[in-house]
């Protein structure tokens, strides 16, 4: 095993692996600041060139690409509110308001950060788990993809600190809208009203797009001035600060690395999942003065962490049995299937070097991604300060090119359009978009897996009778009630720990 | 004039919902059952939020009218232009292609909204548009 763990080490810094790693990363940084491009999209765009290179070459380069896209992506949610990919969008809510007060460059060291160490746990929790991968991927089923998307819908009651009868309703109406297209079961075409292109329902990145971006540039186009009033575009002041303060909430940065790894080893659910339960998470355990969605820095670490740590989850199933545990994924096994590479048995036992290959790529290219956008920060954060008026036409461009490239169609634009509507009125008076966009992304997921789980278990019994379905009941009821009880809970831990610790 | 705005906003949610659960009421019940499940809790929460909103617009009645009043028929008129161009952004991409209509939209936004100088403007966005051109044209291929 350590053998094939410093074999591995040796082929990632061997040249030109090394090379295509600092290639890779660089482009998928680049790619993943366009939104509606990241995930996916930057292996697929990239998969052509991995055809021209070596085995070892081909995977460093799209690995390093796919594992430092949400990076970028965190960079232009924070400075534009325009989150680079789906998987963005929370660090939007508590990140753009902070660049909206010129701290733009304390959001984005923070962010990086916890990036890096995200991305570092990941990959160290993939390593650590190969000898165990079959156990833990079969343990999970279609009524524990259930309870996770229930514990997630169940952090609504977490993301609307202030009014929570709004937040209720946009989660509510999010879950609505996930139900247009067509029913997973039956096929029935619900809410399409004739459309072809309603068949496929509301599709995550113009509705992230609409949403986020289209919202936060209307906004600024309509107040006028620019984004902040003065940017702090100091090293000091800006991005070293915001990478104390990561450092300083370790604790938060672990757990919500182990919600991104967690929800990335099972298949299906989505990067995007991982982020919203670390921000529920992060909402329900802060004790930050400021609110959530006004510029709370654990809004930003949460999501962070656990977007990166979800790439290390995601590579377990996928070199464990060759299950895609996300469509990135899916396109990844594509290319190690080309290169002549069989995830399961054989890249388990007789390529153990080149999986622990994989591990270091992932937790490299964490790395060398975060400490590149250190680089260019306190340029970008110089952007906040240029005028909105042309800033904001040519932000609104590029989202809605981002949303148009999801998939080609033009419906996409008016879909962005259409819910860039709905957001700048949600945003304005003052509902949720956090809990909408948390509906939007679980409620397929949840009537998918309820529809199978009660056909497979004959009932709802399985509730109960399966151990990590009943824990996961357990912890979706504690914390649908925890605004109850945070309070006593916080002022309790306060009288009895040390300072520092989150 | 955001307290009517955003009764109107509760009414369109109101509407939503009765129209989710109205066409819900026409598919097979396996079809049917979640989306009722959670439309209808969530017409009532939304009556209620309307409700709400409702009580405290009168609440504010006396209040601050005459300033409520100056803020709002200039703000709601660039709230519908910005929207007006986003509309023809979109109207253009889907008539020209979206590269023209990009160009087309950065030259006549920064001319005609934020005020901006011919040249400037011309100048502004060819830049823009040889930077998305040499990305998504050239370089991705994607456009």
């Amino acid at each position: 095993m350590i053998e094939a763990m410093l074999g591995g080490l040796a082929i990632v810094l061997s040249w030109p692996a090394i090379f295509y790693m600092f290639l890779g990363t660089v482009i998928g940084l680049f790619l993943g600041v366009l939104p509606g491009i990241g995930g996916p999209v930057i292996l697929a765009l990239l998969l052509p060139f991995a055809f021209t290179m070596e085995k070892v070459e081909a995977l460093t380069f799209l690995l390093s690409a796919h594992a430092v896209g949400v990076t970028g992506g965190s960079v232009t949610a924070i400075l534009f509110g325009v989150p680079g990919t789906g998987t963005n969008a929370a660090t939007v809510l508590d990140g753009y308001p902070m660049a909206q007060r010129g701290e733009a460059g304390r959001a984005i060291g923070a962010a990086l950060t916890a990036s890096a160490v995200g991305g570092v746990l990941g990959a160290l929790t993939l390593g650590a788990l190969i000898p165990v991968l079959r156990p833990l991927v079969l343990s999970f089923g279609p009524s524990e993809f259930l309870m996770l998307s229930v514990m997630g819908l169940s952090f609504l009651s977490s993301l609307s600190e202030g009014d929570h009868l709004k937040a209720t309703v946009s989660g509510l109406l999010g879950l609505m809208f996930s139900f247009v297209g067509e029913e997973t079961i039956m096929g029935t075409k619900r809410f399409t009203f004739g459309q072809l292109y309603l068949w496929e329902g509301v599709k995550l990145v113009p509705a992230v797009v609409g949403l986020f971006a289209v919202a936060e540039m209307v906004s600024l186009l309509v107040e006028g001035g620019s984004i902040a009033g003065k940017a702090s575009v100091s090293w000091r002041g800006g991005p070293l600060a915001g990478a104390r303060e990561a450092i300083k909430k370790w604790w938060l940065v672990l757990r919500c690395s182990i919600i991104g790894i967690v929800v990335g080893i099972v298949p299906g659910l989505g990067g995007d999942v991982a982020c919203f339960i670390a921000y529920g998470h992060s909402a329900l355990t802060t004790r930050e003065k400021v609110k959530f969605g006004d510029g709370n820095i654990d809004g930003i670490i949460g999501p962070e962490s656990a977007n990166n740590a979800k790439e290390g989850g995601a590579l377990v199933p996928t070199i464990g049995f060759g299950i895609p545990g996300s469509a990135g994924m899916a396109v990844l096994l594509g290319a190690l299937m080309m290169i002549g590479l069989t995830p399961g048995k054989e890249l388990l036992q007789s390529h153990l070097d080149i999986t622990f290959s994989l591990v270091w790529m992932v937790a490299l290219a964490n790395i060398l991604g975060v400490l590149i956008m250190f680089l260019v920060t306190p340029s970008l954060t110089r952007l906040t300060i240029m005028e909105g008026s042309v800033l904001a036409p040519a932000v609104l461009i590029v989202a809605f090119i981002g949303s148009y490239l999801s998939s080609e169609n033009i419906g996409d634009m008016m879909m962005a359009l259409s819910i860039g509507m709905l957001g700048y009125a949600m945003k304005r008076y003052g509902y949720s978009r956090a809990t909408f966009i948390l509906g939007l992304v679980l409620g397929k997921i949840v009537e998918q897996n309820l529809f199978l789980s009660l056909r497979i278990h004959e009932g709802p019994a399985f509730l109960v009778t399966r151990p990590i379905t009943l824990f996961l009941l357990i912890v979706s009821v504690l914390v649908l009630l925890f605004p109850l009880y945070r309070h006593k809970i916080f002022r309790k831990k306060t009288d009895r720990q040390p300072p520092g610790m989150n | 004039m955001k307290s009517y705005g955003e009764i109107i906003f509760g009414g369109i949610i109101v509407l939503m919902l009765s129209l989710f659960i109205y066409f819900s009421l026409g598919y097979k019940p396996s079809a049917r059952i979640v989306p009722l499940i959670v439309a209808i809790p969530a017409f009532f929460l939304s009556v209620y939020q309307l409700y709400l909103s409702f009580s405290q617009e009168k609440s504010k009645r006396g209040e601050d009218r005459k300033k409520r009043r100056q803020d709002g028929p200039a703000r709601r008129k660039i709230i519908l232009q910005v929207w007006i161009w986003l509309i023809a952004l979109v109207a253009a991409a889907y008539f020209l292609g979206l590269l023209p209509a990009s160009l087309l939209f950065m030259f006549c936004f920064l001319r005609f909204f934020s005020h901006k100088s011919w040249l400037t403007s011309a100048i502004a966005s060819m830049a823009f548009f040889t930077v998305i051109y040499l990305l998504f044209h050239t370089l991705l291929e994607k456009l």
